[in-house]
């Protein structure tokens, strides 16, 4: 655990003094603007989840608007995600959510940013007939860098947790890792 | 764009959150609540009142107490052929292999889990397929509402100890055993799934797409399966009659110009008959599902007034007539008359020998042919299928139903006890069965076998134990 502290600390370290050299300063503010875009990428049950549910693709949506606080934005997101099984048992999410974004205050020409937000989670699963919204939770970072003047790129690598154990009988939540590589960009608003 | 917007949206979650969904979804996918159970007996307590499963003699016709079928007749002995020694000549089955690919509920699909059953065909290797117990078979739960029918779908049926003989000119040699590759295995046997089909009569009609009768195979639910997910535990319990119910068959087929037979096993012919020389024996295997919450059922002691009595309940709502033929299958099948013509013979190849025989017999064929379908009509043809299949339930989805609850009296004793009856009401029937008498093998029961207690009146099965008659 130490040693990967360590490995991190000099990584972020290499990562600030290479800022300095490039040319990407001019394109620092690109943050600052609301913004809209798309992923797509690996979507897997976690925990007990795992047990019922095999991993696929998914993809979806997000739009950020900024906050009075520069390093703060508000996202709203939503995205579609289909789970079969090795049985008949099959599962739609359809995550509606909103999210808080932090820039984590380090000047590099990737930037790092954490979010973490609650919504609600439409859920149908078959054979059982199921189709009906729970609360859901999620946290998540992201890593992104500009490509242009209006589009950036990013990997995005989520936590979504569908609430459940407020119900009567319910032993468990829905657990799901969402990876990405999301396209986004810049809007003039 | 302002801030305000963004603020309604959240609020719209936020009341939309108010309306959230009320089953646990996540603890439902690991909880089953529907257990499936599948039997091979015709009988439906798991603890008693069983017929045994008797020791018959392979070579002997089945009105014999054996179980050869009528229609083996190229090869009616394998212990008199040149060379019979044990292992070269017939002998019982004694293992059933099942591969079931799929399950549905009326359509719906809630398993498409591959389980692989081989099944000792032996009462003392105390198996659950045969012990009344029942093979729990894996499968997800479905949606809250109501169920009539299965789908079964069985991929391969093998039953062992099939076996081939080649003609030598003179007469038949034993060659080998049959062989099938069952679970990615070669294996001894013979795969009768390929010959469940009706196919003289299917060909002409809508339903000819599903001719084999085994993939699906219909199977109603008696009383029909309400499911629902407060219940802890729901099961559906299949019945595949099988349990005294096989017979020895043959099926002749050519191999490089020689003329083979492969004596094989199969459900019995009891309702529609096979004859010689043909291969089709679909719609032969019976099954029948019933349904029942656990902790809600009730049981019922029955007096069936005489030994060697099976007594049979069926739902106040069904008709007796489902359950039965009004005639036996052979003299159903005869009634057909002119109708059932001859099958010609199979062209074997380009051997000579083989060629100048199958001339031979296609010149017999064509005046078999010419005698019987003299004056026939296509309408005199199609009115006489028409009433041989409404004569053996062959417009019903289902073909013909097997009652829901059965049990056996024994030999000696001369009641019953239901132990899980649905509560309902139900009409009681009994049989007269004995299975040392050797015409009982191999057969179900005509509709004029059936005889009502109780003096034709209904029982109402409530939870719990009930009074008996």
């Amino acid at each position: 655990m130490r040693k990967h502290f360590t490995v991190l600390c000099v990584f972020l370290l290499c990562l600030s003094l290479c800022s300095e050299l490039s040319a990407a300063s001019s394109r620092k503010k690109y943050f600052s603007k609301p913004q809209i875009g798309l992923w797509y990428g690996p979507i897997t049950p976690l925990f007990e989840t795992n047990e019922h549910l095999d991993p696929n693709l998914g993809g979806g949506g997000f739009f950020r608007y900024n906050l009075p606080y520069a390093p703060l934005k508000i996202g709203l997101e939503s995205s579609y995600q289909y789970y079969d099984s090795e049985g008949v048992a099959e599962m739609r999410l359809i995550p509606v959510y909103t999210n808080l974004l932090w820039l984590i205050p380090i000047d590099l020409p990737i930037r790092f940013q954490l979010k973490a937000g609650a919504g609600l989670c439409k859920v149908r699963v078959e054979p059982d007939d199921i189709n009906q919204w729970d609360p859901m939770f999620m946290a998540g970072t992201e890593i992104s860098f500009p490509a242009g003047k209006i589009a950036n790129i990013a990997l995005r690598l989520d936590y979504l947790c569908v609430y459940e154990e407020h119900l009567k009988g319910a032993t468990q939540n829905g657990h799901f890792f969402n990876a990405g590589i999301s396209l986004y960009f810049n809007l003039n608003l | 764009m302002n801030f305000r917007k963004i603020y309604l949206l959240l609020f719209i979650i936020i009341i939309s959150s108010l309306n959230c969904g009320k089953e646990p979804v996540f603890t439902e996918m690991s909880t089953n609540r529907l257990t499936i159970r599948l039997k091979g007996t015709f009988e439906t307590e798991s603890t008693s009142n069983f017929v045994t499963m008797a020791s018959r003699d392979v070579e002997t016709l089945v009105s014999s107490s054996g179980l050869r079928d009528d229609s083996v007749d190229d090869v009616s002995d394998s212990t008199t052929l040149s060379g019979a020694a044990a292992g070269m000549q017939d002998d019982l089955p004694t293992t059933l292999m099942l591969d079931i690919a799929e399950i549905r509920l009326s359509g719906k699909k809630i398993s498409n889990y591959r389980q692989v059953l081989e099944i000792p065909l032996s009462d003392a290797a105390d198996h659950p397929f045969f012990n009344g117990t029942g093979i729990v078979l894996k499968t997800d739960d479905p949606g809250d509402g109501y169920y009539d029918s299965v789908q079964f779908y069985i991929r391969k049926m093998v039953l062992d100890n099939a076996k081939v003989y080649q003609s030598t000119g003179s007469g038949f040699v034993y060659e080998k055993d049959a062989e099938v590759i069952f679970h990615e295995n070669t294996r001894l046997g013979l795969d009768i799934n390929q010959l469940m089909v009706n196919s003289y009569w299917d060909s002409l009609r809508l339903e000819q797409s599903e001719t084999i009768r085994v993939f699906p195979m219909v199977i109603p639910i008696v009383g029909g399966l309400t499911y629902n997910r407060e219940n802890d535990e729901t099961v559906l319990e299949i019945r595949l009659v099988i349990k005294n119910f096989i017979k020895k068959y043959e099926y002749d087929y050519y191999e490089d110009g020689v003329y083979k037979v492969c004596h094989y096993y199969g459900p019995s012919d009891w309702l529609r008959d096979v004859r010689a020389g043909e291969t089709d024996i679909g719609r032969n295997l019976h099954g029948v599902a019933r349904s029942y919450v656990e902790g809600n059922t009730g049981s019922i002691g029955v007096s069936a007034g005489g030994t060697s009595r099976y007594v049979v309940a069926i739902p106040i709502t069904d008709d007796i007539s489902e359950y039965g033929i009004s005639a036996t299958g052979v003299s159903l099948r005869t009634t057909v008359g002119n109708s059932d013509l001859p099958l010609p013979p199979s062209y074997p190849g380009a051997y000579i020998d083989a060629v100048l025989d199958y001339y031979l017999k296609y010149e017999k064929y064509k005046n078999d042919w010419n005698t019987k379908s003299a004056g026939l009509t296509v309408d005199l043809y199609e009115a006489a299928w028409d009433d041989y299949e409404a004569a053996v339930h062959g417009y019903s989805s289902y073909g013909l139903k097997i009652p829901p609850y059965v049990a056996f009296t024994g030999t000696a004793g001369n009641s019953v006890t239901f132990n899980n009856i649905t509560p309902g009401s139900y009409k009681f029937y009994y049989c007269e069965y004995n299975p040392a008498t050797a015409t009982n093998y191999g057969k179900l029961f005509l509709v004029s076998e059936f005889i009502i207690l109780n003096s034709g009146n209904p029982v109402n099965i409530l939870a719990g134990t009930n009074a008996g008659f």
